[in-house]
């Protein structure tokens, strides 16, 4: 195993753990701190996936703002103590689905032939905003768009009640 | 190999991520749980793109856009969830059940 | 000329819509109009009835100078088979044709006088012209089809009409027998027209009475044609058994009697049999059928007119009574006197009711019982009545005797039993026609005024006024003496002595005309004197004052004697020999059973059962859905990851 293989599980590993902490605790807040661990590790694998720009944009857009986020909500809704409320619901019903779910793509995964992975590009970001800017275009600008409304929306949402 | 590892992975966190989205009560965990499922997908989008035309980056751009768009989601999502709280009193997704029929 | 046939019927037929469309926007409105619009509904339906009458003698006159008019049009195929709608006047058609409008304008003109007043008086025209224009269809149409056309909706028009006091149970009932009665017939006549399409291919009176002639019906069908035929004519024309309904027709009102049920629709049968005569020729069995049948029918209808106490109800039985003697005439070979007969007997007893129907008018009573005394108070009613009376009994020169006399005379030389019958017969019809004149008109008045009365119109005035009793105006007198006019006249169109002009001029079979028709000197003086006879006694037992005491009960005179020494005899022949009662037991009674078992278990259970459960299963399985939208957001996230796990299967091939 090479040094890239040991990093991958490694930060796999990590991923997998603040997800099943994130699921199973009781604690909001701890739930999202979980979270963010979570999501670094993540983006430690997209850049062992030779995606460095995704990388960086996962630290940017989920750990630094996301997250962030979900603190605020936590604080105005003020949920975060810790409730007699079960953490966990109906743990059976979700474990089969759960169950059902990774069985099925796991039994994908391992049982077809995967091609071997392509030689990487030698200027990755640039290729990265070849893409951007000329086949992908058009998705490009609609997400713009799309985070326009959403901004909007969130507005009006959290406002709409104080007529 | 390391696209079997990366595919494996993404497989087990979305199976977490849909245990959490059934099981939890508290609607910023379900958003958590969402989230989680969300990234799963992403992994599994950017190991695709090494494999097919890797120039193309095509994975990749999706990948970028998907945050984009997961970000909006939380975005109007957490809003929603204030709102909800102003009116109900209570984050518990249980007690929203209005629709009921 | 087609086109004068065609307004013949076409005109009053016209008339009845206008009446009905007219009504029925002018009634909205309300009012003054609506007022007027009453008053002139009657004089409009005259006025067509006039018409038909005017042209029908113009098509009698034509006929005479050129012969056969016909009219034929296409009408519609079915297969090979071509229906035309053909008209046509010859002798017999003419005559019934005019007969018909002339009877149905004298009973317009009097219903005006009649009904004035009623509430639905414009639907009652529209209903009388609905009428005079399908009996003239059907005595004018030339072919089998549109004559079964025209039956029903003759047959439809009267039941309109008996049931027109819908509201009294006793008159819609009315109606429904009528109907119901007549269709047993009818369902025969039906049959006989399949069988007659069938095997000449053609509805045409001409292509089927040449036919009848030679080949002929197959094998039985010789005799069952016709038979099937008079199952019609025995329906229409009240012939036992289906005679029951025409004394329960008198429901409705009183001119309808008399036109209906007098002058034109029963006749209908007896036109029919006469029609289609050569049917009849080719199965001499069938013949005798009509012969004993319309005989027994003429004595036991005379014998039930002699109990009854209800004026319209005697009038009624001496129709079905002198139809038999149509039949009989029909019967032995002598269509032509049956024919006469129908002539006669169109005005006088058309005459007898419309008497009844001034007395009634008059006073808003028709039991004998209750009446008395009207020569003094309505003489011109009184005196038309006699008439119109000694016409019915067969008193020379009235018109009754002549046509009678042929009748006897065609059952002298083969047939003497029935001729004997049918003497028997009149001499019970002078009886009771005398019997009814002196209890109605003769003697002293009824003290007071009697029960409720019954009737429409008389119900306005209310029964008798201070001044008691008094002549109905002029609208209903001048028919009264027209009618009384023909009841003297009518006779000589056919007497022998004349030479016999009618019935030359009919035209019907030629067997019957080529026999000498002379009558025998001694069959004149017996109908004559069974006629003189049965006045007699009438007056024996009704008329003398001394006779005219009040028994327990309220018999009159003769009838108390008869009523207490035949005892339940008597009150069995006044119930009709009880035929209504043994027809509910056999028949009403098991089909009302079984309607209301099937009601119950068919209807009720089983298809309002499944259409109920049908309507019930559509809630409950909506409720069931109904549990699957619980409202909760993570009910549907779990259906969404089971619907997400189904897709994964699906693509690894899992179902295929």
């Amino acid at each position: 195993m090479d040094t890239q293989e040991v990093l991958f599980v490694a930060f796999g590993g990590v991923a997998v753990l603040g997800a099943l902490y994130a699921v199973a605790t009781r604690s909001l807040l701890r739930a999202i701190v979980a979270l963010g661990a979570f999501l670094t590790a993540i983006a430690g694998e997209f850049y062992l996936l030779a995606a460095d720009f995704i990388a960086v944009v996962q630290i940017f857009v989920y750990v630094g703002g996301i997250v962030v986020l979900m603190l605020f909500a936590l604080m105005l809704s003020a949920s975060g103590k810790r409730h007699p409320l079960a953490a966990v619901d109906r743990p059976a019903l979700g474990a089969v689905l759960a169950y059902a779910v990774g069985a099925g793509l796991l039994w994908a995964t391992w049982s077809t032939e995967l091609p071997a992975a392509g030689p990487d590009p030698a200027d990755a970001l640039g290729s990265l905003g070849r893409a951007l800017l000329g086949a992908q275009l058009w998705p490009f600008e609609l997400i713009g768009l799309i985070l326009l409304a959403s901004v909007i929306a969130a507005l009006s949402i959290v406002r709409g009640e104080r007529q | 190999m390391m696209t079997t590892a990366a595919l494996t992975l993404s497989a087990v966190l979305f199976a977490i991520g849909v245990f959490g989205v059934l099981t939890r009560r508290n609607a910023i965990s379900l958003l958590v749980s969402v989230e989680i499922v969300m990234n799963a997908a992403t992994i599994n989008l950017v190991a695709f793109s090494r494999i097919h035309e890797p120039e193309a980056m095509t994975g990749q751009v999706f990948a970028l856009l998907g945050i984009g768009i997961a970000a909006c989601e939380a975005a109007v999502g957490l809003a929603l969830i204030l709102a909800v709280y102003r009116r109900f009193g209570s984050t518990d997704v249980d007690t929203i059940d209005l629709l009921r029929g | 000329m087609g086109a004068v046939l065609v307004a013949i019927f076409g005109v009053p037929f016209l008339v009845c819509v206008l009446l009905l469309v007219g009504g029925a926007v002018v009634s909205r409105r309300g009012g003054p109009a609506w007022e007027r619009w009453k008053s002139l509904a009657g004089w409009i339906s005259a006025g067509g009835a006039l018409i038909a009458l005017g042209l029908a003698v113009f098509a009698l006159l034509a006929f005479r100078a050129d012969g056969d008019i016909a009219l034929r049009a296409v009408w519609f195929h079915v297969g090979d088979l071509e229906v035309p709608f053909s008209l046509r006047v010859d002798g017999l058609q003419a005559v019934m044709a005019v007969v018909v409008a002339g009877v149905a304008f004298l009973v317009h003109l009097f219903s005006i006088g009649y009904m004035e007043g009623d509430r639905d008086v414009s639907t009652y025209f529209a209903e009388l012209s609905l009428f005079t224009a399908a009996m003239l269809l059907l005595v004018l149409s030339a072919n089998f089809f549109v004559l079964y056309v025209a039956w029903e909706l003759v047959g439809a028009s009267s039941y309109l009409l008996i049931s027109y006091y819908f509201e009294r149970p006793a008159a819609a009932a009315a109606g429904k027998k009528a109907f119901l009665t007549t269709r047993v017939g009818d369902v025969g006549l039906l049959v006989a027209l399949f069988v007659i399409v069938g095997q000449t291919g053609s509805f045409d009176y001409d292509t089927v009475f040449a036919w009848a002639a030679d080949p002929g019906f197959a094998g039985a069908w010789a005799v069952a044609v016709p038979l099937l035929v008079f199952a019609g004519a025995v329906g229409k024309s009240a012939q036992f058994p289906l005679h029951v309904w025409l004394p329960d027709a008198m429901e409705g009102p009183t001119p309808v009697s008399a036109l209906i049920h007098a002058a034109t629709m029963v006749a209908a049968g007896v036109y029919l049999v006469a029609r289609s005569y050569p049917l009849f020729e080719a199965a001499p069995a069938a013949l005798d059928v009509v012969m004993y049948i319309g005989a027994f029918t003429a004595l036991m209808a005379a014998t039930i007119a002699v109990t009854q106490r209800d004026i319209k109800k005697v009038l009624a039985y001496s129709t079905i009574s002198q139809l038999g003697f149509m039949m009989t005439a029909l019967g032995a070979g002598a269509p032509e006197a049956g024919i006469f007969h129908l002539f006669t007997h169109a005005w006088f007893k058309a005459l007898l009711f419309l008497g009844a129907g001034s007395v009634i008018h008059a006073t808003g009573r028709q039991l004998v019982g209750e009446l008395g005394g009207l020569a003094r108070r309505m003489p011109l009613t009184a005196w038309t009545f006699a008439a119109g009376g000694l016409a019915l009994a067969g008193i020379p020169p009235f018109a009754g005797f002549w046509s009678k006399e042929e009748i006897l005379a065609s059952l002298v030389a083969h047939h003497p039993v029935l001729l004997g019958v049918l003497l028997l017969a009149s001499l019970l019809t002078a009886f009771y026609i005398a019997r009814l004149f002196f209890l109605v008109f003769l003697g002293a008045e009824s003290a007071g005024p009697g029960p409720e009365p019954q009737h429409g119109p008389a119900s306005l005035h209310g029964g008798l006024d201070a001044a008691g009793a008094h002549e109905s105006g002029r609208r209903m007198s001048i028919p009264l003496l027209l009618l009384a006019a023909a009841s003297v006249v009518a006779g000589f169109f056919g007497a022998g002595f004349l030479g016999q002009p009618l019935q030359g001029f009919l035209s019907l079979g030629e067997g019957a005309a080529a026999e000498a028709h002379t009558v025998p000197f001694w069959l004149t003086v017996a109908a004559v004197t069974v006629g003189i006879l049965g006045v007699g006694g009438a007056w024996f037992g009704y008329g003398r004052p001394v006779a005219r005491t009040r028994a327990e009960g309220g018999a009159l005179g003769f009838d108390a004697w008869l009523e207490n020494s035949l005892g339940g005899a008597y009150s069995f022949v006044a119930r009709g020999y009880r035929l209504d009662d043994a027809y509910a037991f056999l028949l009403v009674r098991p089909i009302v059973t079984v309607g209301r078992f099937l009601w119950r278990s068919v209807d009720g259970f089983a298809i309002d059962g499944a259409l109920d459960g049908l309507a019930n299963l559509v809630p409950k399985v909506g409720g069931l859905v109904n549990r699957v939208q619980t409202g909760e957001v993570r009910d549907y996230l779990a259906a969404m990851a089971v619907g997400a796990i189904l897709v994964v299967a699906l693509a690894l091939g899992l179902f295929s």
